[in-house]
């Protein structure tokens, strides 16, 4: 469409521009979804089940899980996981869709409170840059602050009240707005010395007039909306643990140190050109949010706002700003670029503020022609925006993804088998772990978007030969990271190849190993099934030196999660001279008919008397309560070892 | 209201394409994968892994690969192209059952991904309609929001609006092409090389969308050589417009060349009569491969059912039987009204002609046809009618006709509302809704296998552990956990049609489902139907959705 009304061509030209720029931010916060992050991270699955609850019915003001999480953002998840089911699109695209509505919102806000130009600079710096990307990617709550932040600035001077709903509403969506409802407050602080400083000299027309209502309003609104937030961590403090692990620095203050807060300040007041987050769960560490070049027009802009000051608008900008800081320059680690998230509108809207008054006033003073300004903003913001855009694919998109670091903080390795899975989804599954978590186990369940009915063990002490379903094909693999390999001793006894199938390229890696069928146990024993769980079959005593043991069991019916075997080593005269405890099949994941083969290492003390009887028994480590059998003793086997 | 009547008039479609977008996405996520989806989702996925398109035999690439474009970019779906059945010429089958059902994909994330772009393309539908009712009907008020709604909320377009298939793609992509044509017919002058090239470009999307589409390629040779435009007939207004369609014509098979990758390979005809080209390397192999095989399809038909009756060469008044129980009676019943009203006067006589002849000629043509399984493929004219019964609206002066269309408007829109989940199933209420339209039609009229996880959260909430099912749909039961004894289906199960596991005339006792097209026994010949005839006799004791009945024989 064209028109020959210059204003109406050049809104038809800022929307095709915006439009461009949200389609780029779209486009970085969608593809590689699965890649980038490579995989999910604990506290991603942890949301994932906090919306699982929500949909089961447990709501809550402030949830307990993850150290205490603000339930907005869960909320917000809910029918992304109804509709998508639960997997890796449903954890990421919530936050995926509040991030393109902020750098929708803040275009908006800044065209109205800046100008057109700014609106653009402000919203291709949100949709070009690693910070905001990363955060519409990652399927965590933070996200949800800054959205709401622009809603409290679109809305303060007209609509306060809704202004306070979205302030209060931001109380619900991460613990770094907690510093927020400051803001009226101090604004109300402002205007008073603002009263005063034109007291002193003569007002600028530009300062404009400012009334104190609207933030009385917002403070009222914010407050109410807040209570039931606020009632609720009261009622229980054990509720907000997280908040108090990050308090180091602000107790050492009480304590009248100095030191940790000065560092966290100093710190976080560079992360715009000079510091950077110094974890790898978000970016490259160390790198300042801005490269040089662009750092300058974010300091222009701050300058900029400084200098005007007693304009209410930018007044509430500076505090906004120092608010938003605040949660970073007062805990460990800083500057966080998670909780730093609530700047990040203002962070983009600084060197737009600072582009726009340089364009402005070359127009004005016509300091370069006219006719070429046009051509030169554009191709100069263009530059701009590529310089930002090239620094997030180059950090963002091919450094930070692919460093062993981030590829551990992500679990690249539950992400990758869940992909080598799709080969052969018939056969049944074992997973090796060096130490199982609930967490890792619903993390390869969402990877894959389906539970795959796999059997998890702690890699090198334990081997599980499942039960094979018909539609197994009578194959079982084993999938086991490097850093958690099967026991030789285990591999040998079983007949397996000690070279795996398949060995992933990745750092770290993992590698496939097919399990025979079960094999018979070395020395096979008259089977003894304890409380109806777990049936002992066989062992296999390796004398060593050092002296191991490997323990033979059949599952009857499902297991309680802290089941144990203890082997004891008794000398001649019954003395205690070795004992391994432990069970390291995952007890929930296993099935009926599953066979778990425990590997033992026995220890023996270099003066200590030859090995003469195994005690072998089963309890469960909540209550030491041994499980029993119908034999003698009832709670344990006795078995002669022969000598070595 | 008067803030909705002070509303900009396109954006009185905001309410409705919401509530739409509300009600397919609301009715989608419960729907198992239908029949044919998984071969549209395969084709689409295996064309963008690989820019091959040698799936796309019966059907062109455009609307696969827009469907499969999200599961392809969003999630970690595994494309077995290692499979063997990926170098077979007509491999889709095999291959997409190994990518849904075989490679531990996550089926029920995929199958939504892939349905979202037609729900897009759907509302893309309504959009043009709204834009077309516009340009035809300038003067009549919410004419073109009626023929949006109704484009919209006709249960039977909202059915087909949701899933990974060509039918309701083709029918939009089709609308678009003749409101282009109509729009470049409409141009004055000689200005008219930029809506020749949108023409060109409708025409081509709307061929790349379904082969069917083609049939219009005459009608809009006989639209172009007719009056309808304003002006009384001239040789060389009607020569011009022949020359612009076929430089359409012309340019919308570079758009189809694109579409299909600009492939570029030796040709691959079947029929003795072409083979000899083989030997010729060309563009678009597959495209004129498929427009052979479609041509073979219709002329060889499927089974059809028709009240009753079985049919391997189809039925004359399979669609117009298909059409009277099919579309909500508003369009049955304002139908000849708005024909004969608009008909009769002069100054809307031609473009009442535009929309209804290649309507007309359209459902002529379809009845020759032997491929008698859907409703769906009537769907090309749907909108060209809905236009047509616009044009009421536009009697500015006749309270009534107003007054009429905003009745039907709210009666689809209550069809939609009162039949919602089961769009698939809907049938009118002269027909005696979807309870009896198992008895006048199968197959994708009312049972395409879209119940299969109402039937798992049925068993589930009358704690049935297993059930002994007679399955029609290509949706694998036990993926949705159902523990299942197989009794004979479509196509899973198909060879225990002539070996049947149960004693047909006593059914041992036991929980039954069966889907209402197997009912019917489709694989078998009428001598041979009697694999259900005990339960044919019976009421059955539950139903799951319209399409599964449930026997508990005890």
């Amino acid at each position: 469409m064209t028109s020959a009304n210059p204003s109406l061509r050049q809104r038809n030209r800022w929307l095709l521009a915006a439009t461009l720029i949200l389609l780029a931010g779209a486009a970085l916060r969608l593809l590689w979804l699965h890649d980038v992050p490579p995989g999910l991270a604990q506290d991603e699955v942890l949301n994932a089940d906090i919306v699982e609850n929500i949909r089961q019915g447990q709501h809550a003001f402030f949830f307990r899980e993850g150290y205490g999480h603000e339930p907005l953002y869960h909320y917000w998840s809910v029918p992304f996981q109804v509709l998508l089911g639960d997997n890796v699109l449903s954890i990421r695209l919530p936050a995926f869709t509040l991030g393109l509505f902020l750098i929708a919102a803040a275009m908006r806000w800044l065209r109205r409170d800046v100008g057109r130009l700014a609106a653009l600079v402000g919203g291709g710096g949100l949709a070009l840059s690693w910070w905001p990307i990363l955060f519409s990617r990652v399927g965590l709550r933070p996200i949800l602050e800054p959205l709401l932040l622009v809603g409290v600035a679109w809305f303060w001077q007209r609509r306060p009240w809704l202004a306070g709903i979205c302030l209060g509403l931001a109380l619900y969506s991460y613990t770094a707005a907690r510093a927020l409802p400051l803001l009226p407050l101090l604004f109300l602080v402002y205007l008073a010395v603002r009263r005063l400083s034109f007291r002193r000299g003569r007002p600028s027309p530009a300062a404009g007039a400012a009334r104190w209502q609207p933030a009385v309003v917002i403070l009222g609104v914010c407050l109410l909306l807040a209570l039931p937030l606020f009632v609720t961590l009261q009622g229980d403090p054990t509720l907000d643990e997280r908040a108090r692990q990050l308090s180091g620095p602000l107790a050492a203050l009480r304590a009248g140190d100095w030191q940790p807060i000065w560092e966290t300040t100093r710190a976080t007041l560079g992360v715009f050109a000079f510091t950077g987050d110094p974890r790898w769960t978000y970016a490259l560490p160390d790198q300042p949010l801005f490269d040089p070049f662009t750092a300058l027009f974010f300091f222009g802009g701050l300058g900029l706002a400084l200098r005007r000051w007693r304009q209410p608008q930018y007044g509430w900008w500076l505090l906004w700003l120092a608010l938003a800081l605040l949660p970073s320059a007062v805990t460990p680690d800083a500057p966080s670029l998670v909780r730093l998230v609530g700047a990040m509108p203002l962070v983009y809207a600084l060197p737009a503020l600072f582009i726009q008054e340089l364009i402005s006033r070359s127009e004005r003073q016509r300091t370069i022609k006219p006719a070429i300004l046009p051509p030169l903003t554009t191709i100069g913001l263009a530059l701009l925006l590529l310089l930002n855009g090239g620094r997030t694919w180059l950090n963002g998109f091919q450094q930070w993804p692919t460093a062993v670091e981030t590829r551990q903080k992500y679990q690249s390795v539950v992400y990758e088998m869940a992909q080598q899975w799709h080969h052969e989804p018939a056969a049944a599954l074992v997973v090796g772990d060096d130490w199982v978590d609930p967490i890792d186990v619903d993390s390869l369940r969402r990877n894959l978007g389906r539970d795959p009915q796999a059997h998890w063990v702690q890699g090198g002490r334990a081997l599980v030969f499942p039960a094979l379903a018909e539609s197994s094909g009578g194959r079982a693999l084993l999938y086991a990271p490097e850093y958690a390999p099967p026991a030789p001793d285990l591999l040998q006894m079983a007949a397996a190849s000690p070279e795996p199938i398949y060995r992933s390229a990745g750092d770290p890696s993992f590698a496939v190993w097919e399990l025979p069928a079960v094999p018979a146990a070395a020395t096979a024993a008259a089977p003894v099934t304890f409380a109806g769980r777990l049936t002992f079959l066989g062992y296999q005593w390796l004398p060593g030196p050092p002296p191991r043991l490997i323990t033979q069991w059949r599952v009857e019916q499902a297991l309680p999660a802290d089941i144990a075997i203890f082997a004891h080593i008794l000398d001649q005269d019954g003395n205690l001279i070795a004992q391994h405890d432990g069970f390291d099949a995952f007890a929930p994941t296993l099935q009926a008919g599953d066979v778990v083969w425990q590997w033992h290492p026995l220890p023996l003390p270099p003066d200590a008397p030859p090995p003469a009887t195994l005690a072998l028994g089963l309890y469960t480590r909540g209550n030491l309560a041994r499980l029993t059998h119908e034999g003698e003793p009832a709670d344990q086997i006795r078995i002669t070892l022969a000598e070595p | 209201m008067d803030m909705f009547r002070r509303l900009p008039n396109a954006w009185r479609l905001l309410p409705l394409l919401l509530l739409f977008f509300f009600l397919a996405l609301n009715s989608m996520a419960g729907d198992s994968p239908t029949m044919d989806e998984q071969n549209h989702l395969a084709r689409g996925l295996a064309f963008l892994a690989t820019g091959d398109p040698h799936f796309s035999l019966e059907h062109p690439p455009l609307i696969n690969t827009l469907s499969a474009l999200p599961v392809y970019l969003l999630t970690d779906v595994y494309i077995p192209l290692d499979d063997p059945s990926w170098g077979w010429r007509d491999g889709w089958y095999v291959f997409a059952e190994r990518l849904l059902w075989q490679s531990g994909n996550d089926v029920s994330l995929i199958i939504f991904l892939a349905r979202l772009p037609i729900v897009f393309v759907t509302i893309g539908m309504a959009l043009v309609g709204y834009r077309f009712g516009r340009a035809l009907w300038p003067g009549g008020q919410g004419a073109a929001l009626f023929a949006a709604a109704c484009l919209l909320f006709d249960p039977n377009l909202l059915a087909h609006g949701r899933y990974t298939t060509t039918d309701a793609g083709g029918a939009a992509f089709l609308l678009l092409a003749t409101f282009l044509l109509w729009r470049l017919w409409q141009a004055e002058g000689g200005r008219y090389g930029r809506h020749l090239a949108a023409a060109a470009v409708g025409l081509g999307l709307a061929f790349s969308s379904k082969f069917s589409t083609l049939t219009f390629a005459p009608l809009f040779l006989l639209l172009a050589a007719l009056p309808l435009y304003g002006q009384p007939w001239r040789w060389r207004a009607a020569a011009r417009r022949l020359g612009q369609l076929a430089a359409a014509g012309g340019g919308s098979l570079l758009v189809v060349w694109a579409v299909y990758g600009f492939q570029w390979a030796a040709f691959d005809f079947q029929s003795p009569l072409l083979q000899a080209l083989n030997v010729w390397r060309g563009s678009m192999p597959t495209f004129w491969a498929g427009v052979e095989q479609i041509l073979f399809l219709s002329s060889g038909g499927r089974a059809s059912y028709l009240w009753g009756q079985f049919s391997d060469t189809g039925f004359p008044l399979y669609f117009p039987i298909a059409f009277l129980v099919k579309s909500p009676l508003p369009l049955l019943l304002l139908l000849p009204a708005a024909a004969f009203i608009l008909l009769r006067r002069q100054e809307t006589r031609g473009r009442a002609v535009f929309l209804l002849l290649p309507a007309f000629l359209y459902f002529l043509l379809s009845m020759q046809s032997a491929l008698n399984i859907g409703y769906r493929h009537l769907f090309p004219m749907l909108p060209l009618l809905y236009l047509l019964i616009a044009g009421l609206g536009q009697m500015a002066e006749s309270a009534w006709s107003r007054l009429a269309l905003g009745a039907a408007a709210v009666s689809i829109l209550g069809s939609a509302l009162l039949i919602h989940p089961h769009y698939l199933s809907y049938f009118n209420l002269a027909a005696g809704g979807p309870q009896k339209g198992g008895e006048i039609l199968i197959d994708s009229n009312i049972d395409w296998g879209q119940d299969l996880i109402r039937l798992q959260r049925w068993l589930a909430a009358n704690g049935a552990a297993q059930v002994k099912l007679s399955w029609f749909g290509s949706a694998d039961p036990a993926y949705y956990g159902i523990a299942y004894e197989a009794l004979p289906g479509v196509p899973r199960h198909f060879d225990l049609w002539w070996n049947v596991p149960f004693d047909r005339a006593q059914p041992p006792p036991g929980l039954y489902a069966i889907s209402v097209s197997n009912l019917g026994e489709p694989p078998l010949r009428t001598a041979e139907k009697t694999v259900f005839a005990w339960f044919r006799a019976r009421r059955p004791t539950a139903r799951v959705g319209y399409s599964i009945y449930i026997y508990d024989v005890r």
